[in-house]
């Protein structure tokens, strides 16, 4: 009852300032389109999206019919695998550097009690204890930096990942992050990156791989990704796992040729 | 026109489908603009502005949900922005204040006297001069749960803000009105 009244009270009073019977907003709405050469005119907008997804699904088709033309030509031709190799991508490149509103950022996080396998405060297995959950053998870095300190391990069924977790000072530090090839992402942005990110191709011993340093920024008004050289992360494939380094720290503390190192040295 | 045909024609690009959406969301839109932004062409503007934005966001819009509380969302975060953008809000004061003080009795007394209150003299100015002494946010919180009747949840998802946090302005707004009042019994 009591809402009702004050409903019906600031309707009057709204009603006194701006009258219903006043409002016609499509004429300055269709106006500002045009003046916008919104791609909406015309039917650009979702018509270029359309297509675009037509053009896609055309792009995938002969992308998978090439891929398979690959594979089989890898397995005819030995010698062409270090081709296969080299034209190997870890990294999604994002047309743009900013992304719309992703719905998770608009969505309450529903209260949980499972722990989060992202965060270090919940890294409390050893390496051999995840190993026996996760089923493969979890790798470990033979040679880390002295400023490096293990804290623990995690592992995430729904998405098959181990983390190792080291730890640099509070805030910063190490994860390596292994799950067998077939394992899709654990968050939509993870592999994905910036159009302006610039991805460097290296090699892990003999792996190729590739070296990214940013981060998305989340905004309210969506995604941004900044280049920022305190967060530095390196991918590559070996033996039929996909492993991840991701360092957060400053960046003299740990170079791009540290982590290779480190990266090199997990076996 | 079902909401639903309406956004189905937009997302294919038909501007009528626009156009719909527009004629049966535009008055309640403009005044809960008006009600957060206190001034008509701003309130105009940031209706228009939503309308754009959901005609370039409606791919993202999952159209197995209501379309209201999402399109809601746009324009009270549209509103909020031009108003911080504005910073025409008057920040409240610790004076006793009749307009606020009657504002104050009308949202929190647990026994309202609406029919008291709608006899007063030139009570539609007392109110509307109360309400713009909130700050935007707290007079956002007033527009989602009175004005347009969403729940806590929504609200929380309206500010991008947990639902903890929404408790809270709306306390911190009463507790605000009951000091200006300063009366203990509410």
């Amino acid at each position: 009852m009591k809402s009702q009244h004050i409903k019906t009270l600031l309707k009057e009073i709204v009603e006194e300032e701006i009258p219903s019977t006043k409002v016609a907003l499509w004429p300055n709405i269709q106006a500002h389109l045009h003046v916008k050469q919104h791609p909406l005119n015309n039917g650009g907008f979702f018509a270029q999206h359309t297509s675009t997804r037509s053009r896609r699904i055309q792009i995938a088709v002969c992308v998978t019919i090439l891929v398979l033309v690959g594979v089989i030509t890898t397995l005819i031709v030995p010698q062409s695998r270090v081709l296969a190799q080299e034209i190997l991508s870890f990294f999604i490149r994002s047309s743009r550097d900013n992304l719309p509103v992703q719905t998770w950022q608009l969505t309450p996080i529903p209260a949980t009690t499972t722990p989060d396998p992202g965060d270090i405060n919940n890294a409390t297995l050893t390496v051999s204890e995840v190993g026996q959950l996760a089923g493969f053998d979890v790798l470990e870095p033979a040679g880390l930096p002295g400023i490096l300190t293990f804290v623990g391990a995690t592992f995430e069924p729904e998405h098959h990942i181990a983390r190792l977790f080291y730890q640099y000072v509070e805030t910063n530090g190490l994860v390596l992050r292994e799950a067998p090839l077939q394992r899709t992402e654990d968050c939509e942005l993870c592999g994905t990156v910036g159009d302006s990110a610039e991805i460097e191709r290296i090699m892990i011993g003999d792996n190729p791989g590739e070296y990214v340093e940013g981060t998305w920024k989340l905004t309210n008004d969506g995604p941004v990704w900044e280049s920022d050289p305190y967060l530095k992360t390196l991918r590559w494939q070996a033996n039929g796992i996909a492993f991840e380094l991701l360092y957060m720290g400053p960046p003299d503390s740990l170079a791009k040729t540290d982590l290779i190192a480190i990266a090199e040295s997990v076996k | 026109m079902e909401d639903d045909i309406a956004l189905d024609r937009l997302k294919k690009g038909d501007l009528t489908g626009l156009e719909e959406l527009v004629k049966r969301y535009q008055v309640r839109a403009i005044h809960a603009a008006q009600l957060i932004v206190r001034d008509r062409l701003l309130s105009e503007e940031v209706v228009q502005s939503a309308f754009v934005l959901t005609a370039e966001r409606i791919y993202q819009f999952d159209q197995n949900r209501p379309f209201a509380p999402w399109f809601f969302r746009i324009v009270i975060n549209e509103a909020l922005k031009v108003v911080q953008r504005q910073k025409r809000f008057v920040p409240l004061n610790d004076e006793p204040d009749d307009d606020a003080a009657l504002l104050a009795s009308w949202l929190v007394d647990p026994h309202p006297q609406p029919e008291k209150i709608l006899e007063a003299k030139e009570t539609r100015q007392v109110i509307r001069s109360a309400l713009e002494r909130l700050a935007p946010e707290q007079r956002a919180v007033v527009v989602m749960r009175y004005f347009l009747e969403m729940s806590e949840a929504e609200m929380s998802a309206n500010l991008r803000r947990p639902t903890s946090t929404i408790k809270w302005y709306l306390r911190a707004a009463r507790e605000r009105l009951r000091n200006l009042l300063r009366s203990p019994n509410l």
